[in-house]
């Protein structure tokens, strides 16, 4: 009794064994009562977003949703449910209903737009799921030419059939210099920043492809979720991803650019470790007229900005980390260690050259867009806000304010 | 029950963990949205005026080293103003107290407890903050200490690794003067809470030096806060008026780009401690100044009445951020008048009369 009466002085005297006392009776007792998460919410992974045909309102909203199956083996079950409705949370509550289960969209990991949906006005078509909560700013954006329920069935078939997964596809766009990881964050801070432009990786969906992951797809009878049935004939489908990304400006689609367009473009925002560089007709004292590609390992780009006489003035100093990995000349022989090779002044000096190429090509395309992808305008305003806003006064169009910049672009090159 | 003092370090923790109250969820979104990346000088003004209030609490226990605040109020004011000050400071306390329940309400039931009703939260709420308020300050102080070193590394892990989330430059100077000093004046609400050293001055240890540590502490968490709203801004920068939770998202950014998994729970488990032990010291400067102001009614009538009525406003106000964010911005700043004017006022004066009454002798 002595000691029942001293462990309740302690309690009532140490409020920290009460406050953990409380917590865990209370959190412990209503979580044993609770049904298991996984029966209150379907595990949504992708969402995919078409326009109804014939209809001026309706949307088609398809969920990737993961499906809990007792199995020994290590694959994960997934479905795609599809559902149409007023406006996407419409939609999505249909889906609920036919999962049977509320919509979770904790784990979604990417958002799938037609492209059609898309150029219409994709601010205003995302506006639910920005406002969701549940849903990470971080999920990545895709367009496609397919229909987006057809983009999350391949996807699906592409997950079951090898362990290439399409999110892990499109988080590594942000290696290369070919493309761009877009996600629904880097989209509304290019739409909300002062160029009001974002880029949005596009995958292609085709049935005959010479490039791309292949999946078996379903025709005919074939509904999704429903992959087994027996009146489905198989055909093919491939998913491409080749760096194309939509340049938008202010959410709308203004251009289509390809993984050539988008290496210039990276080349100036400096975001990326890999990628190569071609020089051809290159002669020196090892090669004659030889066709030079360098793997880029690392590119860091530098941007001091100044006003002259009203004008502004962009100095970038672009650093490319390179190293030969491939030469093609009629007659050629490897007779010594490549790898302690140094490479020549001239090489150096045709790869500035190339790169300044590069980079020059990369601004037409900003400048013929007004798309000023770089965000130069961020730089050039914290440097000086009275001569940027005189500069864009002077301006006869103050949207083209990309046009009347001068870049100075001094590419260095490194062998690593 | 008669409280024991607390040395100067417990009540600078106290100090450092009230000046993380209502600053690192909503209000880096809510400034932004109001004055742009200048909200951060919205901060700076804020805490500039919490730290004269702190000043001019060491200047008054220095001078009055064994009064109480309601002892000075009542000496040199007089009772009825005394009555006065004291339902404020109780009203104002209440106030901020039903401000961070809701925001600390909505903040899990959005993110974690979706489908938790409010009553599971005051359950789990409600009593341990009743107890911290009616348990002893000492007793408090050394929970506080306790959990302290808890909350700094948590706090340090928080502000390294939201660090990493950081990419981009926002856009300065798109706001002007008014902007900054009209958001900063919405916002007062989310500030002014170390008053609660002026209610527990005679409870206080004070010696000679002892200032530097409360300083030292009210600094350090400023220094804290201010990195998480830097933080928060550098790596939203044009969407950070869309991400409502400063601290929960600073730490998500670094999930989704570090790959470090959910560290996001970091911050839901700093937020929680930090709830309880905001709450309770809010609670208990009620009920002390519910016990000036009805000094023959016991702890346990300050509590019934607390209960009671925040039951039902809690159960009225609650129904969303938004309306959590109207209450915080259109009623509350008005109650910063009395941290902000009305206490530095009544130590002024104090200050004024001892110098006239010196004079005279």
């Amino acid at each position: 009794m002595a000691r029942i009466k001293e462990y309740l002085r302690i309690l009532t005297k140490s409020p920290i064994i009460l406050i953990a006392f409380f917590i865990i009776l209370t959190f412990g007792s209503i979580s044993l009562g609770k049904n298991a998460e996984i029966n209150q919410y379907a595990i949504v992974t992708a969402i995919g977003i078409d326009k109804v045909e014939n209809s001026d309102n309706e949307v088609e909203i398809s969920l990737l949703t993961f499906v809990p199956v007792a199995q020994q083996s290590f694959t994960e079950k997934y479905k795609v449910i599809k559902a149409k409705g007023e406006s996407v949370s419409e939609a999505i509550d249909f889906a609920g209903l036919s999962l049977g289960r509320r919509v979770g969209f904790n784990h979604v990991k990417i958002l799938v737009i037609n492209e059609e949906y898309f150029s219409d006005n994709a601010s205003v078509e995302m506006d639910f799921l920005v406002r969701d909560k549940n849903l990470a700013l971080s999920t990545s954006v895709v367009c496609t030419d397919a229909k987006a329920s057809e983009f999350l069935e391949a996807v699906q078939k592409l997950d079951s059939e090898s362990s290439i997964k399409i999110d892990d596809i499109i988080e590594f766009n942000n290696e290369y210099v070919y493309s761009n990881e877009s996600t629904l964050e880097t989209f509304y801070k290019g739409l909300y920043g002062p160029s009001k432009s974002s880029l949005v990786s596009f995958i292609a969906l085709s049935d005959n492809s010479d490039e791309g992951v292949t999946v078996s797809a379903n025709n005919g009878e074939g509904q999704a979720g429903n992959s087994g049935s027996q009146s489905s004939s198989q055909s093919e489908k491939t998913i491409q991803n080749d760096g194309s990304t939509i340049l938008c400006r202010e959410g709308r689609e203004i251009r289509h650019l390809n993984s050539e367009d988008m290496k210039k473009i990276n080349f100036l925002r400096g975001s990326f470790v890999r990628g190569s560089i071609t020089i051809e007709n290159f002669s020196d004292e090892v090669f004659h007229n030889a066709r030079l590609t360098f793997d880029i390992y690392e590119s860091f780009i530098n941007k001091r900005v100044k006003f002259e006489n009203n004008i502004p003035i962009v100095n970038a100093d672009v650093k490319v980390y390179v190293k030969l990995t491939e030469a093609k000349e009629d007659d050629l022989e490897i007779k010594e260690n490549v790898d302690y090779k140094n490479m020549s002044e001239k090489a150096v000096n045709a790869l500035e050259k190339e790169v300044k190429s590069i980079i020059k090509e990369g601004l037409d395309i900003l400048r013929e867009n007004q798309c000023d992808i770089i965000d130069v305008y961020t730089l050039l305003y914290n440097h000086d806000p009275n001569a940027m806003q005189n500069f864009l006064k002077s301006l006869e169009d103050e949207e083209d304010y990309l046009n009347h910049i001068i870049f100075k672009i001094s590419p260095q090159i490194y062998s690593s | 029950m008669k409280d024991r003092t607390i040395n100067i370090w417990q009540a600078g923790i106290l100090l450092f963990i009230i000046i993380f109250a209502n600053k690192i969820l909503v209000l880096p979104s809510l400034l932004y949205s109001g004055a742009n990346i200048e909200g951060m000088f919205c901060y700076l003004i804020s805490f500039l005026l919490e730290i004269g209030l702190i000043t001019l609490f060491i200047f008054l226990k220095r001078k009055y080293p064994t009064y109480s605040f309601s002892k000075l109020v009542k000496e040199k004011l007089g009772v009825i103003t005394l009555k006065i000050v004291y339902v404020l400071i109780a009203f104002f306390f209440f106030c901020k107290l039903i401000l961070i329940y809701n925001v600390t309400y909505i903040f899990f039931k959005d993110l974690i407890y979706k489908s938790s009703g409010n009553f599971l939260f005051l359950i789990c709420l409600l009593p341990i903050v009743n107890y911290l308020a009616v348990c002893d300050l000492r007793s408090f102080g050394r929970t506080v200490q306790l959990f302290f070193p808890i909350i700094f590394i948590i706090l340090l892990f928080c502000v390294i690794t939201s660090f990493i989330g950081i990419e981009g430059m926002p856009l300065f100077f798109q706001s002007n003067v008014s902007d900054v000093f009209l958001t900063t004046i919405k916002h007062t609400t989310a500030f002014g809470d170390v008053i609660f050293l002026f209610l527990f001055m005679d409870k206080i240890e004070y010696k000679k030096g002892d200032g530097k540590k409360l300083f030292f502490l009210a600094t350090f968490a400023m220094t804290f806060v201010c990195m998480i709203m830097l933080a928060f801004y550098f790596s939203y920068t044009y969407t950070s008026f869309m991400h409502p939770y400063a601290i929960f998202e600073i730490l998500g950014k670094v999930k989704d780009y570090g790959g470090l998994g959910r560290i996001d729970v970091v911050a839901v488990i700093l937020v929680m401690i930090l709830t309880y032990l905001q709450m309770g010291i809010y609670l208990k400067c009620f009920t002390l100044s519910f016990h000036v102001v009805f000094p023959k009614l016991s702890d346990a009538y300050a509590l019934t009445t607390f209960n009671g009525v925040f039951l039902i406003l809690v159960f009225l106000l609650i129904r969303n951020l938004e309306r959590t964010i109207t209450y915080g911005e259109n009623f509350l700043p008005y109650l910063s008048l009395i941290s902000f004017v009305l206490i530095p006022l009544c130590v002024i004066v104090f200050l004024v009369m001892r110098r006239k009454k010196n004079g005279k002798d």
